[in-house]
Formats: C-alpha cells, sequence, structure tokens
C-alpha cells in the first residue's frame, strides 16, 4: 500500500457530516487522563500517600466521563459499467493457430510467452466520452485478442504490426503512413477483421490502383481467408450487381470511380469504413479522383501511404480532405499542421521497428558517358540551352522540362549509335547476378528505355511490366519472375511497378535512370526491400558524370532527409520536388516570373 | 461525405460465424487492484474479463481517503481495511457478474474473500513470497500466505492459509485457459482505466 493521505480540511468537514449517521466506537475515559495537566502530574508526584487516600474517598462521588469518538467508515462510491457482447466471448477456448513449423514455431511460442503482448489500443483524442475512452484501454492488447481467438495468421506478425492494428482500431479517421515494405496492407486488412468481429464495421470499401486489385484479393486471402471480397469490375452490369452484393469487403479501382461516381455517391447506405490504398494519389485536392472519394457516403476515413509528404506539407493537407474535411489548412504553420495531424498518422520506418529485415546497401554506379553520347550530349546541351536563352521572355518551365527529358535520355542511351555506358555496366552486373541465379530489377521511366533494354538483356530471359502491358496479363508475368530460375530481369516502369509489389525475391534493384522525386524511387526501392526479404538488397543508382543527372541528383540529395519533416516536426519543410527555380537553375538560366506566375 | 457512427445493424459474416460457434456461457475471470495516491486517495479497480481475455465489466471506486483518526485508530489494521473490506468488497458486490475466479496483485485484498465464497487469489512477485517469509509469521495462521509456482511470467499464486484450497482451484482454471493467458495484463488495464477516469474528473 502507498503512503496514507494526509489529514486535510476536507476531512475535518467529512467527519463532522458523518458523525450523525455512523455508528460510534466508544472509547471510555476517566476524570484524571481529563487533567492530565503538568501541574496536576507534578503535584500528584510531590503530594505524600495521606493525601492519596482522601482523593480515592472521593473516587466513588465522581462518575466518569464518556467521550465518544465516531470511526467513521470513509465513503466509498463506485463508477461502472458493463461492456457490451461482442460475439467473440468463446472463441479462446484453445492455443494460437498461428501455422506451425516444428521447432521454428515451439522457438517462437517460447519468445512470445517471455515477452509482453503488443498493441495496446489507447483511445484517440476525439473521443470526449469517458465511457469510450475506458473501452479503449480496457480491451486486451491487439495481440493478445488475437492470439485468443480461434482465426489463424498465416504468419506470426511483427509487434510493430500489432501496434498499426491497434492504430487503426478504434480511429474514425487515420492514415498508416509506415515505409513502404513495413506491411501496411497485412495491418489494414487485420484491423478490418477486427472491427469486422466485433460487430463495428459491416460494410467495407477498400480503393487502389488498378494494378494492385490482385494484390489486395491475394493479401485478404493470406491474412483473413474467411473474408469474403467481392471485386468491382467487368461490365456495367456486372458491376452494379456487385455494388448491390451483400458482401462485407469490395474492392475497386481509382480508375473505376469516375465510372460509378453516381452509384456510389447516390448509395442508400453509407460504408461503415473507406480504405485509400496509395492516397498520395488524392493528395491534390482538387483533383477528380480527390472530390469523387470526398464525396463516398462513409462513417469511418482511413488512407494508407507510403509516402504521406511527396512534394510538400500540402500533400498531407489534401489527404486529409478525405479524412476531415476542412481540419487542415495550407495556411498553418508546419508545427501546427504536424501537432493537429499527429493523432490522426502513424508512420515507421525500417531502422526504427524491431524486425529482422536484412540491410539495403546503396551502390551508386557513377560512369562518364561512352564517346558517343558525350559528343550528343554536349551538343545537344549547347543547342537547348542557346535555344532557351535566344526564347528570352518567352520561355516557360515546359521548355526547359523538354531539354531535360532530352538530355537525360542521351545519358540512357545514344540516339545515333545506341552506345550507353549504363548498359555496358548493367551486362557486366547481371552476369554476375544470373550466373548466382539471383533476381534484379531495373527501373526506368520510360517504356521506350524498358523496351530497348529487353531487347539488349534477352540472356538474361528479361520480363516487362510497364504500362503498355495489359492490366490482364501483369499477375502472370510477377509469377513467372517469381518461379522461374531462368527468368533474372524484371524491367519495370516506376509509374506501373512502383507501389504495392511485393517482390521481395529479388536481391538486386537497378534504377537505370533517375525520377524527379527521392519518394518515388524509396518506393521503387521498396518492392524489393520489404518483409519477407531473405537476403540483402543491393540497390545500384546510375549516374552519368559531368550530366544533367549529376546536378539534378545533387538538389535532391539535399531534400531527401526532409521527407519525415512534417511528420517528425523536427525541422522545417520545403517542396522535396524541384522547384521552378531549381529547375530553371540545371542551365543557369533565370525564371520568368510573369509567364510562370501565369 | 461524412455519416456519424453507429453500431452497423446487423453483424458481419465473421462475427456472426464466432456468435454461432460460441456456448451460452462463458465462465468469467474477476481482476481486482488498488492503487494509491498520496494527493487524491486510493482508488479500486475490478475488472472482469472473458477467456478471451475481452472486457465484460469494469468498475472502479472514488477516491477513498482515511482522515488522521481513522489512520490512528485502526494502526496497522487499517491498510486491510481500505482495500479489501471496503473497497474490494465494495467492488465486487457492485458487479452483475459473477467471476469463477478473483484475481488480485495486492495482498491487503485478500481479506475481502472472508465475505464472499469467490475463490480469491494473490498474483504474487518473488518479492511478495519474500515479504511473506520475513513477515508471515508475524500474522495470524489463517492470514499466512500460501504460495504456488505457476508458470506464468515468473508468478506465483497465493492465497491465505485459511482459504488454501482457492489456489488448487485457480490452478486447475487458470489451467485450462492456457498457457498464453497472461495474468498481470489485465492489471495494467485496470491502471490504465482509473488513470483515464483521473484524468476525465481532472
Amino acid at each position: 500500500m502507498g503512503e496514507l493521505p494526509s489529514r486535510s480540511d476536507a476531512d475535518a468537514r467529512e467527519d463532522d457530516a458523518m458523525e450523525d449517521i455512523a455508528p460510534a466506537i466508544a472509547i471510555s475515559t476517566n476524570s484524571l487522563a481529563c487533567d492530565f495537566s503538568p501541574p496536576l502530574i507534578s503535584s500528584l508526584i510531590q503530594n505524600d500517600t495521606t493525601q492519596r487516600s482522601s482523593q480515592l474517598a472521593d473516587f466513588d462521588l465522581q462518575p466518569p466521563d464518556v467521550v465518544s469518538i465516531a470511526i467513521h467508515p470513509p465513503k466509498i462510491r463506485t463508477t461502472g459499467f458493463l461492456v457490451s457482447s461482442s460475439g467473440d466471448s468463446l472463441l479462446a477456448k484453445r492455443e494460437p493457430t498461428v501455422a506451425a513449423e516444428g521447432t521454428q514455431s515451439r522457438l517462437q511460442d517460447a519468445k512470445q510467452k517471455s515477452r509482453r503482448a503488443t498493441g495496446r489500443i489507447s483511445p484517440p483524442q476525439d473521443f470526449i466520452k469517458l465511457e469510450d475512452r475506458l473501452l479503449c484501454v480496457l480491451e486486451p492488447p491487439v495481440e493478445t485478442w488475437m492470439r485468443r481467438s480461434e482465426f489463424a495468421f498465416a504468419q506470426q506478425p511483427f509487434p510493430h504490426q500489432w501496434d498499426g492494428v491497434a492504430f487503426l482500431f478504434p480511429r474514425r479517421q487515420a492514415i498508416l503512413a509506415d515505409e513502404m515494405g513495413l506491411g501496411k496492407t497485412m495491418q489494414a486488412i487485420t484491423a478490418i477483421r477486427l472491427l469486422l468481429l466485433t460487430g463495428k464495421l459491416r460494410r467495407v470499401l477498400l480503393i487502389c490502383p488498378k494494378p494492385l486489385v490482385t494484390n489486395w484479393q491475394r493479401e485478404f486471402a493470406h491474412w483473413a481467408a474467411e473474408i469474403p471480397v467481392a471485386v468491382v469490375e467487368g461490365s456495367a452490369h456486372r458491376r452494379a450487381w456487385r455494388w448491390n452484393a451483400e458482401l462485407p469487403v469490395k474492392i475497386a479501382n481509382y480508375e473505376l470511380l469516375h465510372r460509378d461516381s453516381a452509384s456510389l455517391s447516390g448509395a442508400r447506405e453509407p460504408f461503415d469504413l473507406v480504405v485509400l490504398d496509395e492516397a498520395q494519389r488524392i493528395k491534390n485536392r482538387r483533383s477528380s479522383i480527390s472530390k469523387l472519394v470526398r464525396d463516398i457516403p462513409r462513417r469511418r476515413s482511413w488512407a494508407l501511404t507510403g509516402t504521406p509528404v511527396e512534394n510538400s506539407p500540402s500533400d498531407l493537407v489534401g489527404i486529409f480532405e478525405f479524412l476531415s474535411p476542412g481540419y487542415l489548412h495550407e495556411e498553418m504553420q508546419l508545427s501546427r499542421l504536424g501537432s493537429l495531424a499527429s493523432d490522426h498518422v502513424l508512420r515507421r520506418t525500417k531502422s526504427g521497428v524491431q524486425i529482422n529485415l536484412p540491410p539495403r546497401l546503396f551502390r551508386d554506379l557513377e560512369l562518364p558517358l561512352s564517346p558517343e553520347q558525350d559528343e550528343t550530349y554536349h551538343k545537344a546541351e549547347e543547342d537547348g540551352t542557346l535555344r532557351l536563352t535566344e526564347m528570352g521572355d518567352e520561355i516557360t518551365i515546359q521548355h526547359v522540362f523538354e531539354l531535360v527529358i532530352r538530355l537525360k535520355q542521351i545519358c540512357n542511351f545514344d540516339p545515333a549509335t545506341g552506345a550507353s555506358c549504363k548498359l555496358e555496366r548493367l551486362q557486366a552486373d547481371l552476369e554476375e547476378i544470373a550466373g548466382s541465379g539471383q533476381k534484379a530489377i531495373i527501373f526506368s521511366q520510360w517504356v521506350e528505355t524498358l523496351q530497348r533494354l529487353s531487347r539488349e538483356l534477352q540472356a538474361f530471359n528479361p520480363l516487362e511490366y510497364h504500362g503498355r502491358i495489359p492490366t490482364k496479363r501483369r499477375d502472370d508475368i510477377l509469377n513467372q519472375f517469381r518461379e522461374d530460375p531462368k527468368c533474372h530481369v524484371l524491367l519495370m516502369s516506376y509509374g506501373a511497378g512502383g507501389v504495392g509489389l511485393n517482390l521481395q525475391f529479388a536481391q538486386y534493384v537497378f534504377l537505370f535512370d533517375r525520377w524527379w522525386n527521392p519518394a518515388v524511387e524509396d518506393q521503387a526501392i521498396n518492392r524489393a526491400h520489404r518483409i519477407g526479404a531473405k537476403s540483402p538488397v543491393t540497390v545500384g543508382r546510375f549516374l552519368t558524370l559531368g550530366t544533367i543527372e549529376e546536378r539534378i541528383d545533387e538538389i535532391l540529395r539535399q531534400k531527401r532527409d526532409m521527407f519525415d519533416a512534417v511528420l517528425s516536426h523536427t525541422r522545417g519543410c520545403e517542396d522535396l520536388a524541384l522547384s521552378r527555380e531549381e529547375i530553371m537553375g540545371l542551365f543557369a538560366i533565370k525564371p520568368n516570373k510573369r509567364r510562370d506566375a501565369a | 461525405m461524412f455519416v456519424p457512427e453507429k453500431a452497423a445493424k446487423t453483424k458481419p459474416s465473421t462475427a456472426e460465424a464466432a456468435r454461432k460457434s460460441a456456448p451460452p456461457q462463458d465462465v468469467l475471470l474477476g481482476f481486482l487492484t488498488v492503487i494509491g495516491n498520496t494527493q487524491s486517495g486510493l482508488y479500486g479497480g475490478y475488472l472482469l474479463i472473458n477467456s478471451a481475455a475481452r472486457p465484460v465489466e469494469f468498475h472502479c471506486s472514488a477516491p477513498v481517503q482515511a482522515n488522521r483518526a481513522q489512520q490512528i485508530l485502526y494502526g496497522p489494521t487499517l491498510e486491510p481495511y481500505l482495500f479489501g473490506e471496503l473497497i474490494a468488497a465494495t467492488l465486487i458486490s457492485s458487479a452483475k457478474n459473477r467471476a469463477a475466479l478473483i484475481c488480485t496483485d495486492c495482498a491487503a485484498v485478500l481479506i475481502a474473500r472472508k465475505g464472499i465464497s469467490t475463490p480469491m487469489v494473490l498474483v504474487a512477485t518473488e518479492r511478495d513470497a519474500a515479504s511473506n517469509e520475513v513477515h508471515g509469521e508475524a500474522q495470524p495462521a489463517s492470514h499466512q500466505l500460501v504460495l504456488t509456482d505457476f508458470d506464468v511470467a515468473e508468478k506465483k499464486l497465493a492465497a491465505w492459509r485459511e482459504f488454501a484450497a482457492d489456489v488448487p482451484h485457480a490452478r486447475s482454471y487458470l489451467e485450462k485457459l492456457g498457457s498464453s493467458f497472461d495474468l498481470v495484463e489485465p492489471f495494467e488495464r485496470i491502471r490504465l482505466a482509473i488513470q483515464e477516469a483521473q484524468r476525465g474528473a481532472a
């Protein structure tokens, strides 16, 4: 027991109030005790026995006074409530059903016993009622809850994933912004599973980019096989039937929303939850897709993205327009914005969570241009710069971009001769990779470059995955890359392959040319470097020396670390992508303010 | 477009399947603890959970303070009186559901066992056990703790000698729940809930 409280005025008042009602324990005192003052004591000591005998003679005449002190029990008042039945009370009659893997499983179980369960649910700040807040803290940690349920898990989730589920579970507006590869999909599915189990959800709509629809289907089958899922696709008639299907989870793609917006916004009953995967798609709140998702009637809104701030803090404001319209404004100070967002955003990085992910090794492949490329490049740069200078006031950002793209393409291949310093180096590296039976993913921003590489790298049985590959064929391509030991190379565009795919069986990633934004490059790299990766992932970043690539890289390097600034509130944040001034500065040209403003 | 949150009208198939497979009534486990605070008094919390470790019922007491007269006159019996007879007994009697077993992590709460028929055990730490060895002989024989090892987070189960039969009862009940059942974690929930209630009252 802790230290007992000291007596206070409140105690005294309480004593007074309670004396009338409480039973008293009487304590007797005699008259001597009442008069135990020092003079009397000293006189007693000094007096002889005769005096005492005379006092004894008087004693019978003095009946003792009685002072009663009530020993009141302290007042006690209790408050309490019954938790409404959640339907799962007796699911927990057996031990966890995590897929057993012999000794490995037993070792894991022993480890589980020795560490405390993770995934404690904390009440969100917008829970005002005490009862709502108490209901959150009184729930067991999600890990305990699920381990004691009879629902199986294909793999034992990581502690950070339990925490992610606990974060999503009580929230009506949430952004799960974990770094790519930490398992956002699994966390969202498990949170949905729990909410369905507890009866808090009945109708869920999940919206993702079209190429990821089958991935989500697979993940639902993997992590929550008991939940029926309907994919909304096909003809108008088929889609209408799917929209009306009484299934708990529907998966639709962003592109589809344009066609089915009327049936979505006019739905008779709102969705209990709408989840946006790759939610950076709605960062521009003025875009039609952003407006469409905002119009979907719903009770809960979750957004999943590894890059909540791709270009600037306004990206986060755009996503919040879906979660809670008007909650954040672009004009807000960064610290205020971060503070308001913090209760709704959960972001973890691979370096910050306790997972034994193999390392990610970066190799900057800095190469001089081949003589043919060098000649073409410098001629194009001189001509282009001269032309831009001659344009005077007519120059726009568009004109500069065209020159940048032209020069970047020459850095890949000399248009006249096909010479490529990057290709020579890539071929040498791939010889070694294929020789050891490993696999590599090569990213480029241009389909033409990928097609050219495909022709040049036939010895490694390359597969292509980009915007010109029909969606129906894409899953087969990924399966072939995964399973065919002869296929060592996958050629991907940043656009088609940058997000949502699980390619953790590839040990090498090459960025044949560089994207404008480091966040997009990270997305691409993390297709291979994610949970499930069993060996280190080596990332080769091609860079031709003394070219536009080097200048862009220099600027992007300075900005790469700013990515987390909004979420960590540690420092200021500027635009992460190249600004007008920076693009113009690539050629030492001053921007034309009048034209840019227009 | 936002719509206010409300309970779904019909349960989803997952929940339906869960309920259909569930036996009609679960056996409940009670967790009772008292936390002391010199500033605002003593708070008690009583949590009933089901075998899935989920909450079924919760009660907490408003702060209790002994005044100076009570501290002097109750002397060493004040702590068991406040923890057990007053707070614990009141909380247990407030519950609508009856627990099959009550666990506590405060030895002083065990006195409440005298007034109830429900078995009650102390989830004891090594320190509790050592303390019992040192001070146990000063207690009346009936109040001495009977300790037994229990393989959960290196804890021991204990009961008063007078109710020594509660320990094997608890042991057999808890063993049915499986080794993954954490006997310590629910106390943490109670503490968090009391803190939350204190914040709410502030």
